[in-house]
């Protein structure tokens, strides 16, 4: 129990993939943009994360240490398309609104990075939490990020206006060059917080 | 593997034994990766195009309610038009619906454009593009889609204020992303100037 209480603090605070690890960070930069996409990244990659973990741990002793890489991708990408493939024939809503993230989880180093620092040296279910703990960890970061981007690029949270009429909205943050900015901030500030509590 | 390839020279090499030891799990991972995606892409593949023709007929539906669509054979000299409808409300001709997929700023829009017989815009519908979200994204909005109605052409794009009658206000920050929606609008107009006469009858 302990043990996994440890984890969960490792994935969403001493050891977060985006703000600790600097993983995942091309998908953060691209979607970031709005609240709804956070979130749903955030879980789609939540999601595989967890199945991919649990197959490579289940894997680890039948894969050779030097083709370990290869396997892992053709196993991420097979779970990654065959989840897209599902999800528009059977929830085409759901689909439609994360339809372009999908791809973007396949190249996400987060899930390669736990595949091969954590799940390839551990058992299964230590692997799904550590799935899980690292998962909830992104979508934590994502959200952060989002929010403070579409607050301020598109004056709105969720898609409804919330800054008062007059608010111009800051294009910067929604462009590339503002994701960078306000993730270095973030950093920042992940940092001094960490140090304070030691 | 029969006894003599085994005890061959070649296969006692043990540069050869390495790489069999390393490819076969990749080449039996790759299988049954392989093979699974083979069933589920067998299995949702009709579901998948169902809903794809199920949204195009939505769209259309958008454009001109109440009408029956009929694919027709087309020549496209733009490279942009994919299908061409025409539209009939009650037996009527009501014009005709246009698929054309003009380039956006990052991959191609897909978009619907209808035209009344009197080759005026009638609507345009989005079906599906990857702009830049909250910046060409916004293409898709009404309000921005609702100025291209009742246009004849040629239209132009303006980056602040229309002036002309066939005036586009480009969006803002999306310039190319307005320009590529333009396009694909004045290619179904002068798709129907030149085609209407011949399938309205």
């Amino acid at each position: 129990m302990k043990d996994i209480i440890k984890q969960f603090k490792e994935g969403i605070l001493t050891n977060n993939p985006v703000f600790v690890q600097f993983l995942g960070m091309c998908s953060t930069m691209a979607i970031s943009i709005k609240i709804q996409n956070g979130l749903g990244m955030g879980l789609a990659a939540t999601a595989v994360l967890i199945c991919s973990n649990v197959v490579i741990s289940l894997l680890r002793k039948v894969i050779p240490a030097k083709v370990r890489i290869a396997s892992y991708i053709v196993i991420v990408a097979g779970f990654v398309t065959a989840i897209d493939l599902l999800m528009q024939a059977y929830l085409p809503d759901l689909s439609e609104s994360l339809g372009v993230f999908i791809p973007l989880i396949v190249v996400n180093c987060i899930i390669l990075a736990r595949a091969e620092a954590f799940a390839s040296k551990n058992k299964v279910l230590p692997s799904a939490i550590d799935g899980l703990a690292m998962g909830l960890g992104f979508t934590f970061a994502l959200l952060v990020m989002s929010t403070i981007r579409e607050l301020l690029g598109s004056g709105t949270l969720a898609g409804v206006q919330v800054m008062p009429e007059g608010y111009e909205p800051v294009m910067l943050l929604i462009l590339p060059a503002g994701g960078f900015l306000t993730l270095g901030f973030l950093v920042a500030l992940f940092q001094k917080i960490m140090k304070r509590r030691g | 593997m029969n006894k003599a390839l085994k005890q061959s020279k070649f296969m006692q090499n043990p540069y050869v034994q390495e790489i069999i030891r390393l490819a076969l799990p990749l080449l039996i991972i790759t299988v049954i990766v392989a093979g699974v995606l083979g069933a589920v892409d067998a299995i949702t593949a009709d579901k998948i195009a169902e809903l794809a023709v199920q949204k195009t007929q939505n769209a259309m539906g958008a454009i001109i309610s109440g009408a029956q669509f009929e694919s027709v054979d087309f020549t496209d000299e733009t490279g942009i038009i994919n299908e061409v409808y025409t539209a009939s409300v009650g037996g009527q001709y009501a014009g005709m619906c246009i698929r054309v997929s003009p380039n956006g700023f990052s991959d191609v829009i897909e978009m619907i454009v209808g035209i009344s017989p009197e080759n005026t815009v009638l609507g345009v519908e989005i079906v599906s593009s990857s702009e830049t979200s909250g910046l060409g994204s916004r293409a898709s909005e009404d309000e921005w889609r609702a100025q291209f109605v009742g246009k004849t052409g040629p239209l132009t794009v303006q980056k602040n204020t229309a002036t002309g009658e066939n005036d586009i206000v480009a969006i803002t920050g999306a310039t190319i992303t307005s320009r590529a929606v333009t396009e694909g609008v004045q290619a179904a107009l002068d798709y129907a100037a030149a085609h209407q006469p011949e399938v309205s009858e």
